[in-house]
């Protein structure tokens, strides 16, 4: 048994505080991983573009999570938690939403439902459009940080320890470790960060937290679903709700309208107080992962008619809006550093990128590239390699567009970088390790859909590396997530899949 | 012509020596008794009148005589009780008939064994007659022997009263494969620890015994075996004696047989055999355990165990018991108990209980009345704050029960114990008195777990990094002074009878908390051996292994943190360890992972733990392992939590949900060696690690609450008020090692838990102690 104060506490203390020590980085804690909806995970011990491109990586286990799953309603993408010690034992676990307020978590090592339950069995089911009933599959988060997650540095973290050596010593003067006792100093832990807001007492368990289709927020207990405290209202029933994430004690979420009662806009709701606070927009929000967050507590967000905002933490007032104009944004924000500013970027209708200074937001003169297709891409994934090039990933019709921002006269611009082997109807990729993961969903506008698959691609070149062959059987829609060496696709028919390295259990 | 030893060897004093004195001067007086007849038989040759019983000389009439208490265990006409070649004997004229001829040669040596029983403690008469006119034409009569299937089915091995046609060796003791010859005719001989012989008198010139055998007509043999001495008569002299202090190679109990040898063509009869069972508690030498697990190899077993049986184990009750003044620390109370079966004292000799107390206390109790002796308390003064802060897996105070070693002068018997302050005290079993300055050893306020001794060297090793040490093993050299060390090693070692060690010096200890590479010196979840240097005096690594899934036990915290327990097995040490993963491992000392240090000898499915939890389920503590009478080696593996839905056992005892003990059998498969399911025990509340006696398993619930999680408080439930609010009491069982059934359970008599405790047993009395400090004796009333 681990002594008390080892990594495997520090991990479990972090998400112990509501708030205060948010997920570490290498979780993939909501839509697009983390606050600024990189979808780019920093490190992992397993994944690289050696391992991948070696014979190993290969489907792990599939559960099927729903049976109500359909084409229009299918099991979200995992949040995920990489270690908890619970009354069951260690687990990394996954937390997947599935139709009619269906919640599960599933151990991740063995594909096993821990546990699963049905929020608000009392609400009514989901009136009107198909899209109406995707809209309010639960969506996952669990407390994050606004801060960017820490840069890669080395493979994987662990637990590694001191090698073991031999040693004797002196006659009479017992061991060697008594001797080296004055040189020994026991590290003493570190008190938590300061955490803005009122004060929330500490739960003894993390949490993660579920929106219900009437309107509620959960806060459940990850060892077996219960809830932690009451359910808050947050939105109105029925919502279409994109993109929940918790910072600093804040939820946030957006809501398009045409589903329930709630309008275009974005919520946030304080979990200390349990106050609401709700900018109104007056076109629908693009995009699929909801509002971005950049590092000092902006919350970005884009609509349809070509608006870029940037709002108040907390109080969700605007402070700066970019208008764009033309056809209009069609996916989320993302936000990242590049030299030393903090960018954001998204993208249009007309298959422009636009990307902007977030300091000066309303006077931006936005650096666009166009894309050569019509695309609708919900949202963009954004990484940095080693060299320090930073790239923009977006999904056009047919394939996987990267771009690079680079820097011309001072300026930031775009300029092309590769373009993937073709896929129908791409996902919105991740990024682990250097190594690029899209799903091709099977999903044609005009045709029968055909079964996902999964490839790995050579995050800098676009080079296949790996694909999931017939693996999977029915087409996807919800995206992918990743970390601990594993990445997980969601399928329409409500399975879950893993990917990754087989560990012998 | 040698002279016999014994100073004053008359019948008269003999007589006086056998009513006055029990176990050591019984031998001698044995032999003098029965060197009387053989002296007279010097002056003249036997005749057929010195026989007792017997008829005239050649008549082939003689009767056995003093049949009172025996049993005839052949019915004269038949073969039933008796199991052996067809091919080979057979019933006629009232013998039992072994015979070879040119057209039905034996190409190895055949028994024919009775399976009425087993030979302990026993006196047994039979007549054989042996007819071949080949001289080289040989039997034998097997006692405490077992079989060897491997061999064959009807091949024993172990003590023989030898019988030839030439009578070269009729009336000697020897071993049929094993140690060869023993005691030959007209010796007594002693078997040193070592194996060595070391001659104690003569018993007659050879020559001259052999006059008193009766060629190719009937003859008498007598045997009677009283614990570690045998005795052999032929026609009423006493042939050979052995007093087999050998106790890797001796054997307390086990099948009887008679043999058929192979070579030329041979027949061999038996006759009137008579077997009378004899308590052995009258006089035999009081049994030790000296060290937390039994002895330096960790097997649990008391191997000197004569008072409890299978048969009388219904009727232990508790003998006493007795609350002592130690203080608890978290949730450590008291260490297992261990004994010194006959102590000197300035009272006289006495059986001495010695238990510790977490709060840095030793006491000593007389086994017999249950009354405290002296108690110490160490000087802790050193140790600075002695307040709680540690948590429930750093208690401070004393964690590693003691060792104490054998007697070396008249009687007296040295606890080594390591004190709260990392010190090592050297301490009189007597009286409590320090024999020596305490020394330092270990850094203060760690976990060091139980001592072991061996070969003038103390091991230990500590786990959870209490007192913000480096988790390590440790060998202090007694001579030198010199402390050995090897580590770090993970989240520790803390197997709950610390190391155990092997023939060679190796000590090995399963490892936790900590990633395996050891390409980079890494060795958590697996299993290392060190040994000590003998120049330097420094610990180096000579073996390890860890499983090939040693990363998922990493990842689950599913430790391999069981010491084992090491055997020989057929000329080979063996080992079996387990983990929380809720395997058994088994492997050859030789090389415990082979070539890659991944490949045990044998790995078990999962007997328990399918929900793959941390605390609360898998194989906690030490092993245990014995051999039977009829030669069975046995594993036993106490385990926590629900046995797991895939693992059957031929015999199991219900439904367990809590723990139990599973035990298996080490048998030869396919050219390798396996554990087999034997059985599962009835449901334990956290069966802990048992210890074995006399075919009895004893196995005890601790009832100690191992929550250390729930969905309400988290981690915070690992909290020793919590815990043991939540703890009920401990129950000790005495199972039947070969089925498993439960002979007896002490219900409801232990009213408090334990945690990390232990079983100690020798001479007839069990004991365990609980959280309240109280010490309980259960035993057979003697």
């Amino acid at each position: 048994m681990r002594a008390p104060g080892g990594a495997a506490a520090l991990v479990c203390l972090s998400g112990v505080l509501v708030g205060a020590n948010p997920a570490p980085a290498q979780d993939w804690t909501t839509a697009g991983y983390d606050a600024q909806r990189s979808s780019w995970v920093r490190a992992d011990a397993k994944i690289s573009r050696d391992s991948v491109r070696a014979p190993g990586f290969q489907l792990l286990w599939k559960v099927k999570v729903d049976v109500d799953s359909t084409q229009s309603s299918a099991v979200t993408p995992p949040v995920l938690l990489d270690l908890v010690i619970g009354h069951r034992g260690f687990r990394a676990l996954g937390f997947v939403g599935a139709p009619s307020d269906h919640v599960v978590a599933i151990d991740t090592d063995l594909g096993r439902v821990e546990w699963e339950r049905r929020l608000a069995p009392g609400a009514p089911s989901a009136g009107g459009s198909p899209a109406c009933a995707r809209e309010i599959t639960p969506d996952f988060a669990r407390s994050t940080n606004a801060a960017f997650p820490a840069p890669p540095g080395g493979r994987g973290g662990g637990r590694a320890g001191q090698a073991a050596r031999s040693a004797v010593g002196e006659p009479g003067l017992g061991a060697v470790t008594l001797a080296q006792l004055g040189t020994r100093r026991t590290a003493a832990p570190s008190a938590p960060p300061k955490t803005p807001g009122p004060h929330v007492p500490p739960r003894p368990f993390p949490v993660v937290y579920v929106l219900s289709s009437d309107g509620m927020l959960h806060s459940l207990n990850v060892m077996n679903g219960a809830d932690a405290e009451a359910p808050v209202p947050f939105l109105p029933p029925q919502s279409s709700a994109r993109g929940l994430i918790v910072v600093d004690d804040v939820a946030y979420v957006a809501t398009v309208s045409g589903c329930g009662d709630a309008p275009n806009g974005v919520w946030a709701l304080e979990l200390g107080s349990k106050q609401v606070a709700t900018w109104r927009s007056a076109s629908a929000i693009a995009g699929s992962v909801g509002p971005a967050i950049g590092p000092d507590g902006t919350v970005y967000v884009t609509t349809t008619t070509g608006e870029l905002v940037a709002l108040e933490p907390r109080t969700l007032k605007p402070r700066q809006t970019h208008r764009a104009g033309g056809a209009g944004f069609t996916s989320s924000p993302v936000v990242f550093e590049h030299a030393a500013s903090v960018l954001i970027a998204a993208s249009a209708r007309d298959g422009r990128i636009h990307l902007l200074d977030s300091h000066r937001l309303a006077s931006s003169k936005a650096t666009e590239s166009l894309n050569s297709a019509s695309v609708a891409a919900a949202a963009v994934a954004s990484w940095a390699a080693p060299d320090g090039t930073r790239w923009l990933l977006v999904p056009r019709a047919g394939a996987i567009v990267a771009w690079k921002v680079v820097d011309h006269d001072g300026v930031p611009t775009i300029q092309p970088g590769w373009v993937s082997r073709d896929m129908i109807t791409p996902l919105t990729p991740i990024v682990i390790s250097g190594v690029v993961f899209t799903v091709s969903s099977g999903e044609f506008r005009a045709q029968p859909s055909s079964p996902a698959v999964l490839y790995a691609l050579d995050a800098t070149t676009g080079k296949e590396l790996w694909n999931s062959g017939t693996a999977m059987t029915s087409s996807a829609r919800g995206g992918l997530s990743g970390g601990g060496g594993q990445v997980y696709v969601g399928t329409n028919d409500g399975t879950l899949y893993a990917f990754g390295f087989p560990m012998e259990h | 012509m040698t002279s016999m030893t014994s100073p004053t060897c008359s019948v008269r004093t003999a007589r006086r020596s056998v009513t006055a004195a029990p176990s050591v001067t019984w031998l001698a007086a044995i032999v003098c008794l029965l060197a009387a007849p053989a002296a007279a038989a010097r002056q003249a040759p036997a005749t057929s009148a010195q026989v007792p019983g017997a008829g005239k000389p050649g008549s082939g009439a003689v009767t056995a005589d003093n049949a009172a208490g025996f049993d005839a265990i052949f019915d004269g006409k038949t073969l039933k009780g008796w199991d052996g070649d067809a091919a080979f004997w057979r019933v006629a004229d009232e013998t039992i008939v072994g015979e070879t001829t040119a057209e039905r040669p034996l190409k190895a040596n055949t028994f024919i064994v009775w399976r009425g029983g087993t030979t302990k403690d026993f006196e047994l008469k039979l007549e054989y007659r042996i007819s071949t006119t080949n001289p080289a034409g040989n039997s034998g009569v097997q006692f405490r022997s077992s079989l060897l299937p491997d061999a064959g089915r009807w091949v024993m091995r172990g003590y023989q009263a030898d019988i030839d046609a030439a009578n070269t060796y009729t009336g000697q003791i020897y071993e049929e494969r094993g140690r060869g010859f023993l005691a030959r005719p007209g010796q007594a001989v002693r078997v040193a620890a070592d194996g060595q012989l070391k001659l104690l008198a003569s018993l007659g010139d050879p020559a001259v015994l052999k006059t008193f055998i009766r060629n190719r007509d009937w003859n008498q043999i007598h045997v009677i075996a009283r614990g570690n001495i045998i005795v052999e008569f032929v026609n009423g002299h006493v042939t050979s004696l052995l007093v087999d202090d050998d106790t890797q190679g001796r054997a307390w109990d086990g099948l009887l047989g008679l043999q058929l040898h192979a070579g030329p063509p041979m027949k061999i009869e038996f006759r009137n055999i008579l077997l009378k069972h004899w308590d052995a508690t009258a006089t035999s030498q009081p049994a030790d355990w000296l060290t937390d697990g039994g002895n330096p190899k960790r097997t649990a077993w008391q191997q000197e165990e004569r008072t409890v049986t299978t048969r009388n184990a219904r009727d232990i009750e508790l003998l006493w018991k007795i609350t002592l003044d130690n203080l608890p620390r978290e949730m450590h109370s008291l260490l297992p108990a261990l004994v010194v079966g006959r102590a000197s004292t300035r009272e006289g000799p006495k059986q001495i209980v010695v238990v510790t107390g977490v709060s840095d206390n030793l006491y000593a109790i007389d086994a017999e009345r249950g009354v405290l002796l002296w108690t110490k308390r160490f000087d802790h003064s050193s140790v600075g704050d002695t307040a709680l802060r540690g948590g429930l897996m750093c208690p401070g105070g004393i964690t590693a029960t003691p060792v104490i070693g054998p007697a070396t002068v008249g009687g007296r018997y040295t606890i080594y114990a390591v004190s709260w302050d990392g010190m090592l005290h050297q301490i009189n079993v007597a009286d409590g008195e320090d024999l020596a300055p305490p020394a330092k050893f270990m850094p203060p306020n760690g976990k060091p777990y139980a001592l072991n001794l061996w070969k003038n060297v103390v091991y230990t090793h500590t786990a959870q990094g209490c007192g913000g040490h480096p988790n390590m093993a440790y060998a202090y050299d007694l001579a030198t002074t010199r402390v050995g060390s090897w580590g770090p090693a993970g989240g520790g070692m803390w197997g709950r009878t610390g190391p155990a060690i092997s023939s060679k010096g190796v000590m090995y200890t399963g490892t936790g908390d900590g990633p395996w590479d050891p390409e980079r010196g890494l060795y958590g979840n697996g299993i290392i051996g060190v040994q000590q240097n003998p120049t330097t005096k420094a610990l180096e690594l000579v073996d390890y292994y860890a499983p090939s899934n040693a990363a998922w036990l990493f990842k689950r915290d599913l430790d391999m943190q069981v010491t084992p327990a090491i055997f020989d097995h057929k000329g080979r040490e063996l080992m079996v360890a387990g983990g929380k993963e809720c395997r058994v491992y088994l492997m050859d000392t030789e090389s415990i992972g082979g070539d890659d240090h991944r490949t045990p000898l044998f790995r078990t499915p999962l007997l328990c733990n399918e929900g793959v939890n941390f605390a609360s389920a898998g194989i906690w503590g030490a092993m245990a392992s014995w051999v039977d009478s009829s030669g069975t080696r046995w594993v036993l593996a106490p385990f926590w939590g629900p046995k797991h839905s895939a693992y059957k056992a031929p015999g199991e005892h219900g439904d367990v949900t809590s723990g139990a003990i599973a035990a298996f059998k080490v048998e030869e498969r396919d050219g390798g060696l396996q554990l087999t399911p034997a059985w599962i025990s009835r449901d334990m509340n956290r069966a802990e690690p048992p210890v074995v006696a006399n075919g009895v398993v004893f196995a005890y619930g601790s009832g100690e609450s191992t929550i250390q999680a729930t969905p309400e408080l988290g981690l915070r439930a690992n909290q020793a008020d919590y815990r043991i609010k939540h703890s009920t009491h401990a129950v000790l069982y005495a199972l039947d090692g070969q089925t498993g059934d439960e002979l007896w359970s002490s219900g409801t008599q232990i009213t408090s838990w334990n945690h990390w405790a232990g079983l100690s047993v020798a001479n007839g009395r069990v004991y365990l102690g609980t959280f309240d400090g109280t010490l309980y004796c259960f035993g057979i009333k003697q």
